[in-house]
């Protein structure tokens, strides 16, 4: 087994959700994580792997989001049109939607440090690590959690209430 | 000491923090009731930022999730009632079969029932007269195969060794199409004959029996039908509370294409060649003659054909070659159900069969599982068969 294929086999499928969750498109994800393994066989060693593999992936996001941006939207639309096409008999399946959405745009309202390091720590990086690939300094990963934490859930919460009074209103 | 703060509690528990600090963190929070509140508090925003993060990955890929959803939950409903039925009819059939002076293979439906995880196909239908040829099917223990993992136990191989005219078919089958070419799930049965005139004593225990098991699901995921010399209002009742109907019919030369909805927005597409083609079945009346097929194995996955295969022989009927083959063979319908071969390629199961009646080659197509598409294809057949009916005069 190459090195490469080792360093996918054991970091794909976290990238891909860490990815997925920071792009909110999971083709999009995966094409970035392909082409983050893509880099790392360019490498000739890497310290760190994961921390690498991750801060690569954010930069490519970061990049790519910038020139595509006009394309991924009107790609997003029709994939938008296309979900609405679609039966949606389950009242689960609406609420798991609700969530989502709810979800993505908690997630969005983060400033990006915040997000990014939330994502990370989610996909188990560990504070060094998450310091090397954000460039921030070890002692103030602790402080971007707790922020990005409370953060999360407190526009979440707005977000429930925000719909649940809808639900309310058109009920009554 | 000072009180904590947040981030430092954050780290704390996320375990970055050295041992020495973790230790001067948790002695300040044994003793001071605010901190110990903010942990508490952490806590909650750790596990709750967790779960938002995880519905995130409610993320749509391309197919349908939604639909997939919606039909499996409906599919899920009334296979717990063929579950059910299945357990009811197997105990019966097996009373029956005690009384009689032949004995019923329906004995393979308890082990459905105890085994419902383990992706068995019982598909046990009535005694017929014929005699097997099958040297598979004449071995006294002619085993009802299944999953490796969760092995199905031939309920009483001696009652099955001293049944001599029936024959014995244990098909591969699964619902779940990844599960298919590797960890096929077992349709252990015996084949119906449930013809009138055939259904002298020996058909006392006719009862056809398909349980379905997804493997992975490990839930009960099939079709329970009951044919037999009166069964066939059972079966009927099976169809379920979701009917069929024609939504559409797409003209293409040289087939006959028909839609059918299934279900709302799920709709399956047959394909009526209009010829007879070589990769089908021949069929000679009722008493079929099967000629297992291998399917195309390049178009997808392919269901294997594992145990005895004997096939049902109506008095008048030929002798069927009976080998083992790699084909699929999916539990008769209806007492005229032919083989039918599977393949699923980009979630969208096809089977094959040929229409006895016609001899032309049929093809079901839809995003389904092969079990559940064989129910679809029974109920499409009885539901031509009904207008076939209706258009005589």
């Amino acid at each position: 087994m190459t090195d490469v294929e080792r360093l996918f086999r054991t970091y794909n499928a976290a990238l891909v959700r860490y990815l997925t969750r920071r792009l909110g498109d999971r083709d999009w994800a995966e094409e970035v994580a392909q082409e983050t393994f893509v880099r790392a066989l360019r490498q000739t060693s890497i310290q760190n792997e994961r921390a690498w593999l991750f801060a690569v992936a954010t930069n490519l996001v970061r990049d790519e989001a910038r020139r595509d941006m006009r394309r991924r939207k009107h790609l997003a639309l029709l994939a938008e049109e296309e979900r609405d096409a679609m039966v949606e008999p389950e009242e689960t399946t609406l609420e798991r939607a609700q969530e989502a959405a709810m979800a993505r745009k908690a997630v969005d309202a983060l400033a990006e440090r915040d997000r990014l390091a939330l994502l990370m720590r989610e996909e188990g990086l560990d504070y060094n690590e998450i310091a090397e690939a954000l460039e921030l300094s070890p002692g103030s990963v602790g402080t971007t959690l707790s922020r990005a934490r409370r953060r999360l859930v407190e526009s979440y919460e707005v977000l429930q209430k925000s719909q649940e009074e809808r639900e309310k209103n058109a009920a009554s | 000491m000072q009180h904590l703060d947040e981030g430092t509690i954050h780290s704390w528990l996320d375990g970055a923090l050295s041992a020495e600090e973790a230790a001067r963190v948790s002695a300040h929070v044994e003793e001071c009731p605010q901190c110990a509140a903010a942990v508490a508090e952490a806590r909650g925003f750790i596990a709750a930022s967790s779960r938002i993060l995880t519905a995130l990955d409610n993320v749509p890929k391309g197919v349908v999730p939604v639909a997939e959803r919606a039909k499996s939950r409906n599919w899920a409903a009334w296979r717990a009632a063929a579950a059910v039925l299945v357990v009811a009819l197997g105990s019966f059939a097996v009373l029956r079969e005690r009384t009689g002076t032949q004995r019923s293979v329906a004995e393979v439906a308890p082990i459905s029932a105890r085994s419902p995880a383990s992706g068995v196909v019982a598909d046990t239908v009535s005694p017929t007269t014929a005699e097997s040829k099958s040297a598979l099917a004449e071995a006294p223990t002619a085993k009802v195969l299944a999953k490796p993992s969760t092995p199905a136990r031939a309920a009483n191989p001696s009652a099955i060794g001293k049944i001599e005219n029936r024959g014995m078919e244990a098909q591969d089958r699964a619902s779940v199409p990844a599960v298919i070419s590797q960890s096929p799930a077992v349709v252990a049965g015996v084949r119906p004959e449930a013809r009138v005139d055939n259904a002298a004593p020996q058909n006392f225990g006719a009862a056809t029996m398909k349980v379905a098991a997804e493997p992975l699901g490990g839930r009960v995921a099939g079709a329970a039908s009951i044919v037999g010399a009166s069964g066939a209002a059972m079966s009927d009742a099976l169809a379920g509370p979701t009917s069929i109907r024609v939504v559409g019919t797409p003209r293409v030369i040289g087939e006959k294409r028909t839609l059918y909805e299934v279900a709302p927005g799920d709709t399956v597409l047959l394909a009526e060649a209009l010829k007879l083609e070589l990769n089908s079945v021949v069929v000679t009346g009722l008493g079929a003659t099967r000629t297992a097929q291998s399917t195309d194995t390049s178009a997808g996955r392919q269901i294997r054909l594992r145990g005895a295969t004997s096939r049902p022989v109506a008095p008048d009927s030929q002798r069927s070659n009976a080998a083992p083959s790699p084909a699929a063979a999916a539990p008769p319908a209806s007492p005229t159900a032919s083989l039918q071969s599977v393949q699923t390629l980009n979630g969208v199961t096809t089977l094959t069969w040929t229409d006895p009646a016609s001899g032309n080659t049929m093809r079901l197509s839809g995003k389904h599982s092969a079990a559940e598409l064989t129910e679809i294809r029974r109920r499409i057949e009885q539901l031509r068969a009904a207008e076939a009916a209706k258009k005589k005069p």
